[in-house]
C-alpha cells in the first residue's frame, strides 16, 4: 500500500508534507499569506463597504492559515484537521463560486473565491481538489 | 522603486524559475545556481526596500503607503521561507518549491511596482 506512495516519492509513513506534499503546503502557505493581508487590509480601512465580502475573505484566510499548518504537522490530530479544513475550503469556493456569478450584488466586492477563484488562476479552486487527493493518497496504512 | 532593481528581481526569478523546473522536468535535486538566483533576487529586494523606506520617510511616494509596506514584509519573507522549506526536501520537489517561491517574489514584486 505505501509503495504507491513512493513512486511519487515522498509523503512515505502518511507524512503530509513530503515529497509533492512540500509543493502543497508551499502554495497553500503563500495563499495563506496572500488572503490574510488581503483580509487583514480590507477589514482595517473600508469594513463597511462590503462586509459579506470581507468577513469572507477573513474567513477564507482562516482556512487557509489552519490548512498550511495541519498539513506541515505529523500525527493523526493535524490530519483530521487538515481534512476538516480543506472539505470547508472546498464548500466555501463551490458555493462562493456559483453565487458570486448568479447573485454578484449580494457580495460588494470581491473574495479570494469569487467566480471560483478567477482572480487568482483558479488556483483557489484546484487547491482544495489537489489538497483532498493528497491526504487520501498519503493515508497512513493502519488508519 | 527603483526599476533596475525591479528589473533585477523579476529577471533572476525567471531566470530561476526556468532552471529549477529542467532540474524538476530531469528528476534532479535543486542545484547551488537557483539557490543563489533566489538569494539574489531576496538581496535586491532588501536594496528595494531600503529605498522605498526613505521615500516614504521623506513623505512621497503613492497614496496608500500600508498596502505598500504589507507587500514589502510580505515579499521580502518569501525568499527564505521558501529557500528553506525547498531545501528540507532532497527531491525534484524540492525544485518545485523554488519554482513556486521565484514565481510568487516576481509576481509580488510586479504588483508592488504597480502599487508605486
Amino acid at each position: 500500500m505505501t509503495t504507491r506512495v513512493g513512486a511519487l516519492d515522498g509523503g512515505r509513513h502518511g507524512s503530509t508534507s513530503g515529497g509533492p506534499g512540500r509543493v502543497l503546503v508551499a502554495v497553500y502557505a503563500v495563499f495563506a499569506l496572500a488572503a490574510t493581508s488581503r483580509a487583514a487590509y480590507q477589514l482595517a480601512t473600508k469594513a463597511q463597504e462590503a462586509p459579506l465580502a470581507y468577513s469572507l475573505s477573513a474567513a477564507a484566510a482562516a482556512i487557509y492559515v489552519v490548512a498550511t499548518v495541519s498539513l506541515i504537522r505529523p500525527g493523526a490530530r493535524p490530519r483530521r484537521l487538515a481534512w476538516v479544513t480543506i472539505s470547508i475550503e472546498l464548500a466555501g469556493v463551490l458555493t462562493v463560486g456559483a453565487l458570486s456569478l448568479v447573485e454578484p450584488v449580494w457580495f460588494g466586492d470581491d473574495t479570494v473565491w469569487s467566480r471560483f477563484g478567477q482572480g487568482y488562476l483558479f488556483i483557489p479552486l484546484v487547491l482544495p481538489v489537489l489538497g483532498l487527493w493528497w491526504l487520501s493518497r498519503t493515508r497512513p496504512v493502519t488508519a | 522603486m527603483v526599476d533596475l532593481l525591479v528589473i533585477g528581481v523579476v529577471g533572476s526569478c525567471v531566470v530561476a524559475t526556468v532552471l529549477a523546473g529542467v532540474s524538476a522536468l530531469r528528476d534532479r535535486r535543486p542545484t547551488l545556481a537557483v539557490v543563489v538566483l533566489v538569494a539574489l533576487a531576496e538581496l535586491l529586494l532588501i536594496a528595494q526596500s531600503v529605498v522605498i523606506g526613505v521615500v516614504l520617510a521623506m513623505g512621497n511616494g503613492p497614496q496608500s503607503p500600508l498596502i505598500v509596506v504589507a507587500y514589502l514584509v510580505g515579499v521580502l519573507a518569501v525568499g527564505p521561507f521558501g529557500l528553506v522549506w525547498a531545501l528540507g526536501e532532497r527531491s525534484r520537489w524540492g525544485n518545485v518549491v523554488l519554482v513556486v517561491t521565484a514565481v510568487t517574489m516576481a509576481t509580488m514584486t510586479l504588483r508592488l511596482w504597480d502599487l508605486w
